[in-house]
């Protein structure tokens, strides 16, 4: 389990950018955060593998520390982040050197890093550009690539930070399937500005200046427009058309995603 | 300007291409510094034979080759003016202001000559080798430097991911000097002075974006569990074969026939 604990973060000392954050994720489930742009997400993520670490309060890989020095490195490898921009996670010259990288920070003979790397660039249909330069790459497989990279490391617990935010709808959906699949016996925490990629999460995390504002399941959320619009959350267009037409009885079912709606007016 | 390339490799496969890129870099060197042991002009003359054979052997084009000389022809023209008309020794033409003398003559034609092969050479090396090779192979040449605490590791990561960083930057600068034409920004007229500064606006933003990626890109490899200086385990090895050992035999004789010319025109 990865558990946020009572944790608190300021980058300067005194300007508190997250406040009192408690939440946990096991290994299968979904959560995502949703929060207005300097809400304190990014920062999250950077806590949740101990490349920050909290002033007050305690971030726990299955019930350690990532203040220990052990710990910490172990959650590197245990706990994978995963960027906006592919473009600034690349190390490799070349695809196949990118996903090296971690496996040989990790110390691994080349043999086991060679047959992990066929086994990850199968799985998420990247051989055929293995020698390529990233450069070379469109934005979708690029991001595939980081994904990779870090998923060959077998995280248990994996961060995603607005990973499809420079994706086009089409490449979206293809990285949003390939998370669901590996989400199966990971957990995913999944932050987003988008609602409609929040439908799978068990949980939704509502943060707003850096405090936890509400915790629910995407329809406990997105139900309330109003309470999200007063804490800055964008994008809300599908929740509240959605919410107007529950109401006027025009559909049956809440929905974030507009083909469904469009759906569901269809049928009545 | 949406993709670059480094250097100028040519996508033909040859012997010199499949050649293994560390052996390449070390034969290429190890010429270079041959090339400075010669005395005798009959040398230079079968180590220019040697040169053009090898670019035959690759099947560089003819054209390509010629272009490689358009940087060095000023050196070479420059170099070639001041070793002719001001080096002391017998005069052989008298042109009143300027003399041209025995020693300056043979000098400027060593002068040529070599800088002519040194052209070759690197020119072989990088059209025949990807931008990719060059690095992974350059990282191998100074792999043993690190019995001497050299931090090797860590300056052949940081060629990587420089050379990572090349055609995004170049992106970049594309995508602000557009904005920036947008806006009325003018960077094609003017003289040399104008046209400089009407580049400051581009450079700036640039060199703060490239700070911030690599503020990203640090923490995305810290992210994998990279600590500077820890030990790695390195996932490339370099294929040593038949080919390999080709190059060097065939080295080895041309460095001998070499020799033999030295001994007999001394
Ligand atoms: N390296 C840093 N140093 C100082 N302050 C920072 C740093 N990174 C972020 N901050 C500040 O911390 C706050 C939270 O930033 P964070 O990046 O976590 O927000 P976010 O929710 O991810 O926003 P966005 O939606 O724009 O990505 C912001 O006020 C930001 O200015
Ligand atoms: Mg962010």
């Amino acid at each position: 389990m990865l558990e946020f604990q009572n944790v608190s973060f300021s980058y300067n000392g005194d300007n508190w950018v997250l406040k009192d954050i408690s939440f946990s994720l096991k290994q299968g489930e979904f959560v995502s955060i949703i929060g207005s742009n300097g809400s304190g997400k990014s920062t999250i993520a950077r806590l949740a593998n101990g490349l920050l670490l909290s002033q007050k309060g305690d971030v726990l890989l299955n019930g350690s520390s990532l203040k220990d020095k052990d710990i910490n490195r172990l959650a590197k490898f245990k706990v994978g982040v995963i960027f906006q921009n592919p473009d600034n996670q690349f190390v490799g010259i070349t695809v196949e050197d990118d996903l090296a990288f971690g496996l040989e920070n990790m110390g691994l003979d080349r043999n086991i890093i060679q047959s992990k790397i066929m086994e990850i660039s199968e799985k998420l249909g990247i051989k055929s550009f293995l020698h390529f330069p990233p450069s070379l790459l469109s934005g979708g497989e690029k991001q595939k690539v980081a994904l990779a990279s870090v998923l060959v490391l077998e995280p248990d617990y994996v961060v995603f930070d607005e990973v499809t935010s420079l994706l086009d709808p089409i490449n979206r959906k293809m990285i949003l399937n390939t998370i669901l699949e590996i989400n199966r016996n990971r957990g995913v925490l999944y932050i987003t500005h988008h609602p409609e990629e929040t439908v799978f999460s068990n949980r939704i995390i509502v943060l707003n200046n850096g405090f936890i504002v509400r915790t629910g399941t995407p329809y406990e959320i997105f139900s309330d427009v109003d309470f999200l619009s007063s804490v800055n959350v964008s994008n809300l267009h599908e929740a509240i058309l959605s919410k107007k037409l529950l109401e006027k009885g025009l559909i049956e079912r809440f929905s974030l995603n507009l083909d469904e709606i469009v759906d569901q007016l269809c049928l009545n | 300007m949406a993709k670059f390339y480094f250097g100028q490799f040519q996508y033909t496969q040859t012997f010199f291409h499949k050649l293994n890129p560390t052996l390449k870099i070390v034969l290429i060197f190890y010429l270079v510094i041959l090339l400075f042991f010669l005395k005798t002009i009959e040398a230079y003359f079968f180590f220019l034979v040697f040169g053009v054979f090898l670019i035959i052997l690759s099947k560089l084009s003819f054209k390509s080759v010629v272009s490689s000389f358009k940087p060095i022809i000023f050196l070479l023209l420059f170099t070639l003016f001041f070793q002719l008309f001001f080096t002391p020794g017998t005069i052989v033409l008298d042109l009143k202001v300027l003399k041209i003398t025995k020693e300056g003559l043979s000098l400027s034609i060593y002068i040529a000559i070599r800088l002519i092969i040194l052209t070759i050479l690197t020119f072989l090396l990088t059209s025949t080798t990807t931008t990719t090779d060059l690095a992974l192979g350059f990282r191998n040449v100074i792999l043993p430097f690190k019995i001497f605490k050299f931090p090797v590791e860590e300056l052949s990561l940081m060629i990587s991911i420089s050379l990572q960083f090349v055609p995004i930057l170049f992106e970049e600068a594309d995508r602000i000097m557009k904005a920036q034409m947008a806006r009325g920004a003018d960077f094609e007229s003017g003289n040399l002075f104008v046209r400089a500064r009407s580049f400051l606006p581009v450079i700036l933003p640039l060199i703060l974006n490239a700070f911030n990626r690599a503020d990203q890109l640090a923490m995305a490899m810290e992210s994998r569990g990279f600590i500077l200086g820890m030990k790695r385990t390195s996932y490339r090895v370099s294929k040593f074969g038949k080919n390999e050992a080709l190059a060097i035999i065939f080295v080895l004789i041309f460095t001998l026939v070499l020799f033999v010319l030295e001994g007999i025109y001394a």
